[in-house]
């Protein structure tokens, strides 16, 4: 109590609580709207699985209520008002059809709306939520409607329909003494305010104990949303007379229907009969139980949830090991013990252990990307008419976090355009020979040190005539040289920034904006794509991403007075270069590898070096490698290899592309990393 | 903001023999000058990044953004850590000085007769003491010189 009064007191805790409390809910609502998300396309497929109608109801139901508590209006009404759709579908009122699944859909995504709204200013943005609102509701006055009726004919049933929360409930309260009761309440006619004269006598029941449910729902009777009679299960501490006499003190009251319930008379209701009272509702114990269990594992297996920061300052810790093993690395040099190189064993193992543990920490299920997929796609091919199944593999692959940040939007864009170019329509299909449904796959595996990601469609493939021309006439390339491009060649001009090949400018894609975007994307996290597609057999793209970020190991060279590191992924070899292996050709220097002419890229004249050493001896070159792509690189000397931590260098040089970072040496110099694939 | 006869902080320094002042808020630390490692094709002003307790931190020189000659650093030369958007960024000055009250109304905005580069860093102009201070604009000045 205490403590309460305090925090009260002090200003700025009650604000800082706030803020913590919208994480929170930023967090949870996100989950329970992509839960609404998946369940709802299962509802579409499965319309009377009712486990399934129930976990709708159930995230519908909490969403309402943290929204309710956080003060946002419209995420609460607009929740509420798919719980009332929802809760008459479960109740059997209602049958799912295209127009009720449509109106779930559209206000689920002005949820989604609302929650980017309060995301990005923390306060929820005035949508107007009254369309979509009055849709939902329709749905349930038309319904309502039925359930009045139904409950005039059989007034034995009395709308009591109890789950086995419910009933288990019961059972754990009569087991400590407790009766329940049921109360069926009827207001005069002539009550001004139903909803408050019902508050007045649920305070009421409340003093002897709880109520476990009501009928009509506690928000409806609150809303008053019921016509003049509702009814509530109770279990009190009292005897059925004194609850009588209670409530019929209460004015405004036409008449009041007190019994005791029977356990095993309440379960007829719910279940078939079974045997009397204790063994019945054991029964129910222990049907509800493997239930319960199945989704404690569901939850417990999807997240943990830590705070990026914190999993970074770990990093950063990690990072400093790493320093201090460089720095013992270089003692070694001049004290060269056996000690030393013992504990420089040791502490490199430990290195390692830490970073495999941390790294692990920091990997989660790319399932969360892929999670948003089957509604892309549903809502893609609903707008397309085309008919597309989606099939996703290796959802369980782990990936960094930052790429899981990142993936997603060049992940759309590729399913998008599979979908608008790839898939044709049914009648095409059929004509083909095809199944008139079109297939979009997605797949994730880990190999290697690399996560591959392809993206792949059984459509019409890519036209590479048509991007030829398309190329030509961009002036991407002259009509000579197109001569003798190759397949793979041609197909890397999609990649151009401003190539599209749509011939007209769809909803979706084909603005001409797109793969650039894409490649562009995957390459700022470090990893390659690549394309493979055969006319009217389809199109594959194949997304290749480091496994870590943060850590890698890299090749230091000198060049003049300075150090840089080359990242080892990148480097093929490292050879002597003569100069008579140098060809000059326009201007341009040119290796000859192997009897291929690969550029020749004088490092300390790219990299501007103030203090350039010339030789007349042979020079040492290392050859990079991007994609397919060679080059030579000279340097003055190799220093040798290290894992290095990678330290960006923030926005005021992020306009330097040449160098992609930048790392801090055992003696705490900053020496820069060469981003190879912009240098040649 | 102006007409008010508030006074804010400000932090002032020499840079040749003038005085510049950069409000406090947006200063994180003043440090002592360390080992610069030069990057390639950065902005002329940027003379290239640091170590700053682990955290790699692009410096700037206040000298080159004033249009003074460069001047080897000595052992009052100082790195200002400042603060803006995304932006974290070193500006090396000559000396820091000392912490300034500067009162707002009697700021003189909008400097015209400064040419140059300076028309972008100040943005202000005050008398104190008889002697002039320079207020620089660091948000300006940093989208500007880096964008």
């Amino acid at each position: 109590m205490q403590v309460l009064v305090l925090s009260q007191r002090i200003g700025g805790v009650n604000l800082m609580d706030n803020a913590q409390y919208m994480e929170l809910f930023i967090e949870e609502s996100k989950e329970h709207l992509q839960s609404l998300n998946n369940n709802l396309l299962v509802l579409e497929q499965q319309p009377d699985n009712a486990e399934v109608i129930n976990e709708i109801f159930r995230s519908a139901h909490t969403l309402k209520g943290m929204a309710g508590s956080m003060g946002f209006k419209f995420m609460a009404n607009l929740a509420h008002g798919m719980e009332n759709v929802l809760d008459r579908i479960r109740k059997g009122n209602m049958a799912v059809d295209v127009n009720i699944m449509d109106a779930l859909f559209e206000a689920l995504d002005v949820l989604e709306g609302l929650l980017q709204g309060i995301i990005q200013s923390g306060t929820e943005s005035p949508l107007d939520i009254s369309g979509i609102e009055a849709k939902l509701q329709g749905f349930v006055s038309g319904a309502g409607r039925e359930d009045l009726d139904r409950s005039r004919r059989k007034p034995d049933d009395k709308g009591l329909s109890l789950d086995e929360h419910h009933l288990h409930v019961m059972d754990e309260a009569v087991k400590d003494g407790f009766t329940p009761y049921y109360i069926e309440v009827k207001l005069k006619e002539s009550c001004l305010m139903k909803a408050a004269r019902a508050f007045i006598i649920f305070k009421a029941v409340e003093n002897f104990g709880h109520i476990i449910y009501s009928h009509p729902s506690a928000q409806d009777i609150e809303e008053e949303k019921f016509d003049l009679s509702f009814s509530v299960v109770a279990v009190c501490k009292a005897e059925l007379d004194t609850l009588r006499k209670e409530l019929d003190s209460i004015s405004e009251i036409e008449g009041i229907d007190i019994r005791e319930l029977q356990l095993d008379d309440v379960q007829s209701h719910s279940q078939s009969k079974k045997p009397k009272s204790q063994g019945a509702s054991q029964g129910a114990d222990k049907a509800a139980a493997p239930e319960v269990k199945d989704r404690l594992s569901r939850t417990a297996g999807r997240s943990i949830r830590v705070d990026i920061e914190r999993l970074d300052r770990l990093m950063n810790l990690v990072s400093e090991l790493i320093i201090v093993k460089n720095r013992i690395q270089d003692l070694q040099r001049y004290g060269d013990a056996a000690a030393m190189a013992e504990s420089v064993e040791y502490l490199g193992r430990v290195t390692g252990e830490l970073h495999d543990a941390v790294m692990k920490v920091r990997m989660i299920p790319i399932q969360v990307v892929f999670e948003r997929f089957p509604r892309t796609v549903r809502d893609l091919a609903r707008s397309t008419g085309k008919e597309v199944k989606l099939n996703i593999t290796g959802a369980q692959t782990e990936v960094d976090r930052t790429i899981v940040d990142e993936i997603g939007e060049p992940l759309i864009h590729l399913i998008r355009n599979a979908i608008d170019h790839g898939i044709e329509l049914p009648q095409e299909r059929i004509a083909l020979g095809k199944p008139p449904a079109g297939l979009v796959e997605i797949k994730a595996y880990h190999d290697g040190d690399n996560v591959v990601i392809e993206v792949s469609d059984d459509g019409r493939g890519i036209d590479t005539d048509r991007v030829l021309s398309r190329a030509i006439q961009q002036n991407l390339v002259s009509p000579e040289e197109a001569e003798n491009l190759s397949r793979q060649e041609i197909l890397q001009f999609i990649f151009e920034a401003g190539f599209s090949t749509a011939e007209k400018v769809t909803d979706i894609s084909g603005r001409g904006v797109g793969m650039d975007v894409v490649k562009t994307k995957i390459e700022s996290m470090g990893g390659v794509v690549d394309t493979d597609s055969q006319p009217n057999k389809g199109t594959r793209f194949i997304i290749r991403l480091p496994l870590t970020l943060s850590i890698i190991q890299a090749l230091l060279v000198s060049i003049g007075q300075e150090v840089y590191a080359i990242p080892i992924g990148s480097i093929k070899e490292i050879l002597e270069v003569f100069a008579g292996d140098i060809k000059v050709v326009h201007q341009k220097e040119f290796f000859d590898y192997r009897g291929l002419l690969i550029p020749f890229l004088q490092l300390a004249k790219v990299l501007e070096c103030p203090d350039q050493v010339t030789s007349d001896g042979p020079v040492t070159a290392v050859i990079v490698k991007k994609g397919e792509r060679l080059a030579a690189l000279s340097v003055n000397g190799l220093i040798g290899q290290q894992d290095i931590v990678i330290k960006p260098l923030g926005k005021a040089l992020s306009k330097i592309k040449i160098v992609s970072g930048a790392t801090i040496l055992g003696d705490g110099r900053v020496v820069l990393i060469l981003d190879v694939n912009h240098l040649i | 903001m102006s007409g008010s006869g508030q006074a804010k902080q400000y932090i002032a320094f020499e840079v040749g023999d003038e005085i510049y002042a950069v409000d406090v808020m947006l200063v994180e630390s003043i440090e002592r000058m360390s080992q610069i490692t030069r990057v390639p094709h950065s902005p002329f002003e940027v003379l290239g990044v640091i170590n700053l307790r682990g955290d790699v931190i692009p410096v700037m020189s206040a000298r080159r953004m004033l249009g003074y000659e460069e001047k080897p650093a000595d052992d009052a030369t100082r790195v200002a850590i400042v603060q803006h958007d995304e932006y974290r960024v070193g500006v090396i000055v000559d000396r820091v000085t000392e912490i300034l009250s500067i009162p707002q109304d009697r700021v003189q905005w909008g400097v015209e007769a400064l040419g140059g580069k300076r028309k972008v860093v100040i943005s202000g102009l005050i008398n104190l003491q008889d002697k002039p201070v320079m207020i620089m604009d660091i948000p300006r000045t940093l989208e500007s010189l880096l964008n």
